[in-house]
């Protein structure tokens, strides 16, 4: 099965970065990848927007909660599904990012690539039939 | 004591027999006194009497030495009418004192005496009247011419005067006898009081020795009682001092401990703190109550405390502890490790708790710092790991891949996933020890839940030809609890017993609902657990020997994790087990009403 979508990925760690991009390539998904917070918040206020953001938390420059604040409060990238790929377990982390808007919270560790991708396709999919 | 009592009681009866004897003695001492004065006075009275009695009759004896001369001198002067005048006035004398003698003898003498007296008066008065029958005769005899035959007359005038006056000799003789039969008289009754006198002294005598004995003995025994009453005192105060001694050692141990001790009576609910309590923790003026040591608690940790508490009070054991944050006078909150002893009554109804407070904030502190390096170690492993785990799986995912590369590639993966396990189960314990994990308790259903877990372990009981059965009773089963959490602890409790059962036994999951409690235990015909395991069971790191030997992946996470879940959800967990013989691993939670439900 192909799916279809552009994602963008904002990742510091490279291996993960790597892996995870690969994966969702393989699967037919059109990545973006952004290595801190900064360059991801770029990317995403950048045509032709992302169709779902997976963000990391601990970052360097700029981290994932700040840009999901910032995602949130922009007109142009509010209506866009956020994704919080973390290795935080913290309730409060989840909590805040939950507050935030985020449309989901993964503990990376925990979460396999393959899980990865049925969540981002059956976001794509809800948002897609949302209009 | 009782004989003292006894001695006490004759002491009394003895001073009342005493006081009663002394009282009668005085008052015949009294009573013997007023009769002698009486006697004396009566003696005297009749004395005077007497005498003035013998001096009127010598008066009248007296007066009849008048009577006699005109008789006489008739002869000579021959003057019939003076010396008849004469005669007449010396006779009205006699007659008037006889008369007034008679009279205060007939109402002043008494007894025999008075019909004496009163004859010898009847005596004078025949003898009287004779002699003036004979003087008139004498005066109608005479005449100046013819003395001859009045002088015949005259002599026998005489003769009866001279009777006259022996009759009133007597009289006086008479008086004078009766008046020493009156002193004798007087006297033999003095001499009947003189022998009551006698009675009266000696009685007075005893008395005075009886008092005296019994004094002494009183004296005696007083003496007896007061060096008891001293000794008694010397107890007392050898008491207070054991008793002062003790207070002071456990305010000293208090202190030396730093220890915070309470003491509370459940009965009149009264409480009591140490000095260290009220430096510690008491506001200056806070008296101690159970509401002030309850409002001292920090509101997140009151309901679990008083929960705690109250689950304690109402079984069987005797010893409480449970870790809180309470507030310190200075306003800032201290954990401390609270131990209590509670003294329970025959029918098992806590009577009196006695409870001690460590001062833990350091080791919470230290506590949370290593739990804050757990959580960063933890977090900084899962990294790595999750990037190890998605190579992998990309690894694994590839194509054309060599056979045994494909199966070093799972191998991997396995050792990842544990790994991976590993990490999440220490992140849950360094959380919940440090309290941070905050738990969202809602709604959940025990059995559901079960059933979910039982049909994800379902096919590594079936590897093994475990059979696997649920059984609940009629209840709904329902409590507040965490589902996340609380479905690690279903698992870890089932996993456990699926990984310690040999194949083809048995294993039983039991749901009970009992007093406002769920009971879930699970039953296996495995291993069992050896009894000098059991009590340790549930601590961090621990494993059975027999586990070890039978199953090298453990890491005595688990059954520390489900405690510190089932514990903070206000439960308890334990385990029954013989070895060789299966074990039963139960936890209770508080079931949640109907009408939480629906809200």
């Amino acid at each position: 099965m192909t799916a279809t979508g552009r994602i963008l990925l904002v990742e510091d760690d490279k291996f993960l970065r790597r892996a995870s991009e690969a994966s969702l390539r393989q699967r037919g998904f059109d990545v973006v990848t952004a290595i801190d917070g900064e360059e991801g918040l770029r990317l995403a206020r950048e045509a032709p927007y992302p169709d779902v953001i997976l963000l990391d938390l601990l970052m360097p420059k700029m981290s994932g909660i700040e840009v999901l604040r910032a995602l949130k409060t922009d007109e142009a990238t509010v209506k866009i599904p956020v994704v919080i790929l973390s290795n935080s377990s913290r309730a409060e982390d989840k909590q805040e990012a939950t507050m935030l808007g985020a449309a989901g919270y993964y503990v990376k560790a925990n979460l396999s690539l393959k899980a990865l991708a049925a969540h981002v396709s059956a976001l794509i999919e809800e948002h897609a039939s949302r209009g | 004591m009782a004989e003292s009592r006894t001695l006490g009681k004759r002491l009394h009866r003895g001073y009342y027999l005493l006081a009663v004897f002394e009282v009668v003695t005085v008052a015949g001492a009294l009573y013997l006194a007023h009769q002698m004065t009486r006697m004396f006075d009566e003696s005297l009275e009749a004395n005077r009497a007497w005498q003035q009695r013998v001096r009127a009759y010598a008066a009248l004896d007296e007066s009849l030495a008048d009577v006699r001369p005109p008789l006489d001198e008739l002869f000579v002067s021959e003057n019939l009418p003076e010396e008849r005048r004469r005669f007449a006035a010396a006779l009205a004398t006699f007659d008037r004192l006889a008369a007034t003698a008679r009279q205060e003898a007939l109402q002043g003498i008494e007894g025999e005496a008075r019909a004496l007296i009163q004859s010898d008066f009847d005596e004078i008065e025949r003898a009287k009247t004779v002699m003036v029958q004979e003087a008139g005769r004498v005066f109608e005899a005479f005449t100046p011419e013819h003395t001859d035959r009045a002088a015949r007359m005259l002599g026998l005038a005489e003769q009866y005067l001279l009777a006259l006056r022996r009759a009133t000799v007597k009289l006086q003789d008479d008086a004078l006898a009766s008046s020493v039969q009156t002193l004798e008289a007087q006297e033999q009754a003095a001499e009947a009081l003189r022998g009551s006198e006698t009675v009266v002294g000696i009685s007075i005598v005893v008395m005075v020795i009886a008092a005296t004995l019994y004094g002494r003995r009183i004296s005696i025994r007083m003496q007896a009682a007061d060096e008891e009453l001293d000794r008694h005192l010397a107890a007392i105060g050898e008491n207070e001092r054991v008793l002062r001694q003790t207070e002071e050692r456990l305010q000293l141990a208090g202190r030396a401990t730093n220890d915070a001790l309470w003491d509370w009576e459940l009965g009149p609910d009264v409480v009591w703190w140490n000095d260290a309590f009220a430096t510690l923790f008491a506001r200056s003026g806070e008296f101690p109550s159970l509401e002030t040591l309850n409002a001292l608690i920090h509101p997140d940790d009151r309901d679990r405390v008083a929960r705690s508490l109250r689950q304690f009070l109402s079984s069987p054991s005797d010893v409480w502890t449970a870790e809180y944050r309470i507030r310190r006078a200075d306003g800032a909150y201290a954990w401390v490790l609270d131990r209590g002893y509670a003294m329970r009554g025959e029918d098992g109804t806590a009577r009196r708790m006695v409870s001690s407070m460590l001062d833990i904030t350091e080791r919470k502190e230290a506590e949370r710092m290593k739990s804050d390096f757990v959580s960063f170690v933890s977090h900084q492993l899962r990294t790595p790991l999750s990037g190890m785990s998605w190579m992998l799986e990309l690894a694994a995912d590839s194509e054309g891949l060599p056979v045994v590369a494909r199966d070093y590639i799972a191998d991997a993966r396995a050792s990842a996933a544990r790994l991976s396990t590993l990490v999440n189960d220490l992140l849950d314990i360094a959380r919940l020890e440090s309290g941070r994990l905050v738990a969202a308790p809602e709604p959940l259903s025990l059995p559901a839940l079960t059933a979910a877990v039982v049909a994800e372990l379902h096919p590594l009981a079936s590897e093994k030809a475990l059979a696997l059965d649920v059984s609940s009773d009629a209840g709904m089963h329902r409590v507040s609890a965490d589902p996340q959490l609380m479905r690690q602890v279903v698992t870890n409790l089932l996993s456990n017993a699926v990984k310690y059962t040999p194949r083809g036994g048995k294993i039983a999951v039991g749901l009970i609902e009992h007093d406002s409690t769920v009971t879930w235990s699970v039953t296996d015909t495995g291993v069992g657990v050896p009894k000098d395991a059991q009590p340790r069971l549930f601590e961090k790191f621990y494993r059975a020997g027999n586990a070890v030997a039978m199953e090298t992946e453990g890491t005595g996470l688990g059954l520390h994790l489900v405690r510190l879940i089932v514990e903070q959800a206000g439960g308890r967990v334990w385990c029954e087990s013989e070895e060789g013989q299966g074990a039963t691993f139960a936890f209770t939670l508080p079931a949640i009403a109907i009408e939480k439900e629906v809200t």
